[in-house]
Protein backbone atom coordinates (compact mmCIF):
# COMPACT_ATOMS: atom_id res chain seq x y z
CA UNK A 1 0.00 0.00 0.00
CA UNK A 2 1.71 3.18 -0.63
CA UNK A 3 1.66 5.78 1.54
CA UNK A 4 -1.00 8.77 1.48
CA UNK A 5 1.93 11.26 0.83
CA UNK A 6 3.65 9.46 -1.54
CA UNK A 7 0.52 8.83 -3.46
CA UNK A 8 -0.11 12.93 -4.14
CA UNK A 9 3.54 13.74 -4.84
CA UNK A 10 3.08 11.08 -7.49
CA UNK A 11 0.09 12.59 -8.62
CA UNK A 12 1.75 16.23 -8.55
CA UNK A 13 4.45 14.97 -10.72
CA UNK A 14 1.97 13.52 -13.33
CA UNK A 15 0.43 16.88 -13.67
CA UNK A 16 3.05 18.93 -14.18
CA UNK A 17 4.71 16.07 -16.83
CA UNK A 18 1.39 16.65 -18.44
CA UNK A 19 1.36 20.61 -18.65
CA UNK A 20 5.27 20.44 -20.03
CA UNK A 21 3.88 17.74 -22.41
CA UNK A 22 0.73 19.56 -23.16
CA UNK A 23 2.35 23.17 -23.85
CA UNK A 24 4.85 21.31 -26.19
CA UNK A 25 2.08 20.31 -28.49
CA UNK A 26 0.41 23.90 -28.19
CA UNK A 27 3.95 25.61 -29.03
CA UNK A 28 3.89 22.70 -31.68
CA UNK A 29 0.20 23.16 -32.71
CA UNK A 30 -1.18 26.50 -32.33
CA UNK A 31 1.92 28.27 -32.32
CA UNK A 32 3.39 26.56 -35.41
CA UNK A 33 6.99 26.63 -33.68
CA UNK A 34 9.22 24.97 -36.56
CA UNK A 35 11.26 21.62 -35.34
CA UNK A 36 14.75 21.76 -37.04
CA UNK A 37 14.67 18.95 -40.08
CA UNK A 38 17.79 17.03 -41.39
CA UNK A 39 17.64 16.83 -44.86
CA UNK A 40 19.00 14.47 -47.25
CA UNK A 41 22.09 15.83 -48.63
CA UNK A 42 23.18 17.06 -52.21
CA UNK A 43 25.80 18.94 -53.80
CA UNK A 44 23.26 21.99 -54.52
CA UNK A 45 23.66 22.58 -51.07
CA UNK A 46 27.21 23.84 -51.30
CA UNK A 47 26.07 26.93 -53.23
CA UNK A 48 25.63 29.73 -50.46
CA UNK A 49 22.37 32.11 -52.17
CA UNK A 50 19.05 33.89 -51.42
CA UNK A 51 16.16 32.68 -53.17
CA UNK A 52 12.88 34.75 -53.43
CA UNK A 53 9.92 32.29 -53.57
CA UNK A 54 7.09 34.66 -53.46
CA UNK A 55 6.71 38.22 -51.94
CA UNK A 56 7.48 37.01 -48.26
CA UNK A 57 9.00 34.28 -48.48
CA UNK A 58 12.41 33.13 -49.09
CA UNK A 59 14.97 30.93 -48.62
CA UNK A 60 18.85 31.18 -47.43
CA UNK A 61 21.21 28.53 -48.19
CA UNK A 62 24.24 28.96 -45.94
CA UNK A 63 27.38 27.43 -46.44
CA UNK A 64 29.60 27.57 -43.30
CA UNK A 65 33.66 26.94 -43.13
CA UNK A 66 36.40 28.17 -41.20
CA UNK A 67 36.12 31.16 -40.37
CA UNK A 68 32.88 32.94 -41.85
CA UNK A 69 29.29 32.02 -43.00
CA UNK A 70 28.05 32.24 -46.72
CA UNK A 71 25.83 34.57 -47.57
CA UNK A 72 27.47 37.11 -45.28
CA UNK A 73 25.03 39.40 -45.25
CA UNK A 74 21.29 38.86 -46.45
CA UNK A 75 18.43 41.78 -47.02
CA UNK A 76 14.89 40.27 -46.13
CA UNK A 77 11.81 42.30 -46.32
CA UNK A 78 9.99 42.81 -42.76
CA UNK A 79 7.13 40.46 -42.37
CA UNK A 80 9.08 37.79 -44.95
CA UNK A 81 8.99 33.87 -43.73
CA UNK A 82 12.52 32.27 -44.08
CA UNK A 83 13.44 29.02 -45.00
CA UNK A 84 17.07 28.19 -43.61
CA UNK A 85 19.34 25.59 -44.80
CA UNK A 86 22.75 25.22 -43.21
CA UNK A 87 25.54 22.72 -44.49
CA UNK A 88 29.47 22.98 -43.48
CA UNK A 89 32.18 22.79 -46.08
CA UNK A 90 35.22 21.66 -43.68
CA UNK A 91 34.13 20.94 -39.57
CA UNK A 92 31.01 21.28 -37.96
CA UNK A 93 29.73 24.60 -37.07
CA UNK A 94 26.71 25.89 -35.11
CA UNK A 95 24.47 28.28 -36.18
CA UNK A 96 22.76 30.49 -34.02
CA UNK A 97 20.46 34.02 -34.88
CA UNK A 98 20.34 36.37 -32.24
CA UNK A 99 16.95 37.03 -30.65
CA UNK A 100 15.34 34.18 -32.60
CA UNK A 101 14.21 30.64 -31.75
CA UNK A 102 16.94 29.54 -34.28
CA UNK A 103 19.93 26.54 -33.35
CA UNK A 104 21.33 24.76 -35.78
CA UNK A 105 24.14 22.54 -36.41
CA UNK A 106 26.29 23.13 -39.50
CA UNK A 107 27.15 19.40 -40.14
CA UNK A 108 30.20 18.93 -43.25
CA UNK A 109 27.97 16.44 -45.50
CA UNK A 110 24.68 16.88 -43.88
CA UNK A 111 21.92 19.95 -44.34
CA UNK A 112 19.86 21.32 -41.29
CA UNK A 113 16.68 23.45 -42.24
CA UNK A 114 14.14 25.74 -40.04
CA UNK A 115 11.87 27.64 -40.76
CA UNK A 116 11.73 31.49 -39.18
CA UNK A 117 9.32 34.90 -39.22
CA UNK A 118 10.96 38.01 -39.52
CA UNK A 119 8.09 40.57 -38.37
CA UNK A 120 10.44 43.17 -36.17
CA UNK A 121 12.68 45.21 -38.55
CA UNK A 122 16.52 45.00 -37.70
CA UNK A 123 19.77 43.73 -37.68
CA UNK A 124 19.78 39.93 -37.15
CA UNK A 125 23.54 38.51 -36.20
CA UNK A 126 24.29 34.98 -37.08
CA UNK A 127 27.00 33.28 -34.88
CA UNK A 128 28.88 30.32 -34.53
CA UNK A 129 28.19 28.74 -31.30
CA UNK A 130 30.37 25.27 -31.60
CA UNK A 131 33.66 25.88 -30.97
CA UNK A 132 35.39 25.50 -35.09
CA UNK A 133 38.95 26.53 -34.57
CA UNK A 134 41.22 29.71 -33.62
CA UNK A 135 38.86 32.22 -35.72
CA UNK A 136 35.50 30.59 -33.83
CA UNK A 137 35.05 33.96 -32.29
CA UNK A 138 34.58 36.03 -35.41
CA UNK A 139 32.54 33.58 -37.29
CA UNK A 140 29.06 35.77 -37.87
CA UNK A 141 26.59 36.88 -40.80
CA UNK A 142 23.62 39.22 -40.96
CA UNK A 143 20.36 38.98 -42.11
CA UNK A 144 19.18 42.73 -42.60
CA UNK A 145 15.50 42.87 -42.13
CA UNK A 146 13.97 46.53 -43.16
CA UNK A 147 10.85 47.85 -44.12
CA UNK A 148 10.50 46.72 -48.27
CA UNK A 149 10.48 50.10 -49.94
CA UNK A 150 14.07 50.89 -48.39
CA UNK A 151 15.61 47.66 -49.55
CA UNK B 1 10.81 10.23 32.06
CA UNK B 2 9.76 8.79 28.41
CA UNK B 3 8.73 11.01 25.19
CA UNK B 4 5.03 10.53 23.74
CA UNK B 5 4.53 8.40 20.50
CA UNK B 6 3.04 10.94 18.35
CA UNK B 7 4.46 9.25 14.95
CA UNK B 8 1.05 8.20 14.37
CA UNK B 9 -0.05 11.60 13.25
CA UNK B 10 3.13 12.73 11.97
CA UNK B 11 2.67 15.31 8.80
CA UNK B 12 6.01 15.82 6.88
CA UNK B 13 5.20 19.40 6.59
CA UNK B 14 8.69 20.77 5.84
CA UNK B 15 9.38 17.67 3.05
CA UNK B 16 5.84 19.24 1.52
CA UNK B 17 6.61 22.65 1.43
CA UNK B 18 10.04 22.16 -0.23
CA UNK B 19 8.74 19.87 -2.57
CA UNK B 20 5.88 22.50 -3.37
CA UNK B 21 9.19 24.81 -3.68
CA UNK B 22 10.93 22.80 -5.71
CA UNK B 23 7.69 22.18 -8.06
CA UNK B 24 6.93 26.17 -7.91
CA UNK B 25 10.97 26.77 -9.22
CA UNK B 26 10.76 24.13 -11.93
CA UNK B 27 7.64 25.47 -13.45
CA UNK B 28 8.89 29.01 -12.97
CA UNK B 29 12.33 28.63 -15.09
CA UNK B 30 10.93 25.55 -17.29
CA UNK B 31 7.68 28.31 -18.67
CA UNK B 32 10.45 31.12 -18.47
CA UNK B 33 12.26 30.14 -20.78
CA UNK B 34 9.26 28.37 -22.70
CA UNK B 35 7.34 31.82 -22.86
CA UNK B 36 10.66 33.48 -24.54
CA UNK B 37 11.42 30.68 -26.98
CA UNK B 38 8.04 31.26 -27.99
CA UNK B 39 8.24 35.25 -28.15
CA UNK B 40 11.01 34.83 -30.41
CA UNK B 41 9.60 32.14 -33.19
Amino acid sequence: MIDVFERRIILVSILVMGLFILAIFYAMGARKADVTECLPYDKTYETARVEQLDKTTYQIFYVARMWNFEPSVAYIPVGSEVDLFVTSNDVVHGFNVYNKNVNLMAVPGGVTKTTVRFDQPGVYKVVCHEYCGTGHQNMQAEIIVNYPKKQ
Amino acid sequence: MTQPDNSENFVPRGAIAFFAFLIALGLIIWFGIYFLMLERI
